[in-house]
C-alpha cells in the first residue's frame, strides 16, 4: 500500500514536473508585482488571486491538450486525467498561497526571488539539455 | 476460474448520425476475441465506451454480470492499448518497466533486441520497438482484460508473427478484445471475431463470413 502511494505520487510529480516552469513562473510574477504594490498589495490580492486562477486553468488546458496520448500511460497506472489534473493543480495553487503568504508577513527581499527564479531557470535548462 | 467482460446495449450517436446501436461483445479469460470493422464503424469508440472514457447514451459493461463504471480507474480490471503511441518519449526503456513493476530480464527473453536498449530513450526506438514495448507493457502487467487497439500497427512481418506468439502464450493470463484491419492476423489468433457494421455486432468466423458480411471481397 505504501509503496503504491509513493509510487503513484512519484508519477504525478513527473507529470507535474512538465509544466512546473510556466505554473513557477506566474506565481512568482504574482509575488513580484506584490512587493511593488507596497501598502497597497492586500487590496491587489483578488486579481492576483484570479489571474492564477487563470492561469492554472489555461496551463493545464494546454498540458492536457498536448499530452492528451500521455495520459493513456497514466490511467494504465492507475492515474485518471481528473486526478492528475486536481492533485497538480490544487498542490501548485498551495505553492502559489505559501509564496503569497511569505510575501505579505514577512516581505522576502528581492535578491531571494532573484535567487529562486535563476535556480529554476538554470535546473529546468539543465533538464532540458539532458533530454 | 474464467472471467467475463460483457458489453452490450451500447448506443452512441454523434448529432444525427447514429454511431453504435446493437452491439453485444463478450470476452473471456483465456480466449482472444477479435473485433473488425470498416473504418468510422465505432470500433474505437466501442473500447473507449468499454473503458469508461466516452460516455454513450445507453450501455450496460459487466465483469463477471456486475455492472461496472469507470472502468478506467480500474488498471486491475482493464488494460488499453491506443492506436497511437501512449508512451511519454522522453522517459527510458527501463523507467517504463519500473514504473509497470515489469522485469527487464522478461523482456529480453521474450524480445531480445531490446537487450542493449534499457537505457535508451523511448523515443530513441524505431517505430516498431516503440509500438513492441507498449504492447508488452499492456499484455505483462496484471490484469484480467486488455484491449489492443491495431497493435499491429508500425509491426514489421517478423515483429508482427512475435507479437502474434506472445498473445496466444500470454493467454492463458488474460482476455484480450483486438482491433486491427489486419484481419488475416487476427483471424489467425482469435478464438472468436464480431465484425462491427452499420452499429451492430455481427458473428463472424472465417474469411467467408467476412466476405459474406461486406467487410471484404476475395480475389479483388
Amino acid at each position: 500500500m505504501f509503496v503504491s502511494r509513493i509510487r503513484t505520487i512519484k508519477l504525478i510529480a513527473r507529470f507535474y514536473g512538465g509544466i512546473f516552469l510556466a505554473n513557477f513562473l506566474v506565481t512568482l510574477s504574482c509575488v513580484y508585482l506584490l512587493r511593488f504594490a507596497g501598502k497597497d498589495a492586500q487590496l491587489l490580492l483578488v486579481v492576483f488571486f484570479w489571474y492564477k486562477v487563470i492561469s492554472i486553468s489555461l496551463i493545464f488546458y494546454t498540458a492536457v491538450y498536448y499530452k492528451r496520448h500521455e495520459l493513456y500511460y497514466y490511467q494504465n497506472l492507475g492515474i485518471s486525467k481528473i486526478r492528475l489534473i486536481l492533485t497538480t493543480s490544487v498542490f501548485d495553487f498551495f505553492v502559489w498561497l505559501i509564496f503569497i503568504l511569505l510575501q505579505l508577513i514577512i516581505y522576502i527581499p528581492g535578491y531571494i526571488f532573484n535567487l529562486i527564479l535563476w535556480s529554476v531557470l538554470l535546473i529546468h535548462l539543465y533538464a532540458y539539455n539532458r533530454k | 476460474m474464467t472471467h467475463t467482460l460483457e458489453a452490450d446495449g451500447i448506443q452512441l450517436n454523434f448529432g444525427i448520425r447514429q454511431i453504435l446501436s446493437d452491439v453485444y461483445v463478450k470476452c473471456e479469460t483465456g480466449k482472444i476475441t477479435g473485433l473488425l470493422g470498416r473504418n468510422g464503424q465505432g470500433k474505437t469508440c466501442l473500447m473507449n465506451i468499454i473503458l469508461g472514457t466516452l460516455n454513450s447514451s445507453v450501455n450496460s459493461i459487466r465483469f463477471d454480470g456486475v455492472v461496472t463504471r469507470k472502468i478506467s480507474k480500474r488498471p486491475d480490471l482493464l488494460l488499453y492499448l491506443p492506436q497511437f503511441n501512449f508512451i511519454p518519449k522522453e522517459l527510458t526503456v527501463k523507467t517504463v518497466l519500473e514504473d509497470f513493476g515489469l522485469t527487464a530480464d522478461d523482456l529480453n527473453n521474450r524480445f531480445p533486441e531490446f537487450e542493449s536498449r534499457h537505457d535508451l530513450k523511448v523515443k530513441q526506438l524505431s517505430g516498431g520497438q516503440w509500438r513492441t514495448l507498449e504492447l508488452y507493457i499492456v499484455v505483462k502487467t496484471p490484469s484480467l482484460f486488455a484491449m489492443l487497439d491495431e497493435p499491429f500497427t508500425h509491426l514489421n512481418p517478423i515483429q508482427i508473427e512475435n507479437i502474434k506468439q506472445f498473445l496466444l502464450e500470454e493467454k492463458a493470463n488474460k482476455g484480450f478484445l483486438i482491433t486491427d484491419h489486419m484481419y488475416a492476423h487476427l483471424l489467425d489468433i482469435s478464438d472468436n471475431v464480431y465484425l462491427l457494421k452499420d452499429g451492430r455486432t455481427h458473428v463472424a468466423k472465417t474469411v467467408n463470413d467476412l466476405e459474406e458480411l461486406g467487410y471484404l471481397r476475395i480475389g479483388y
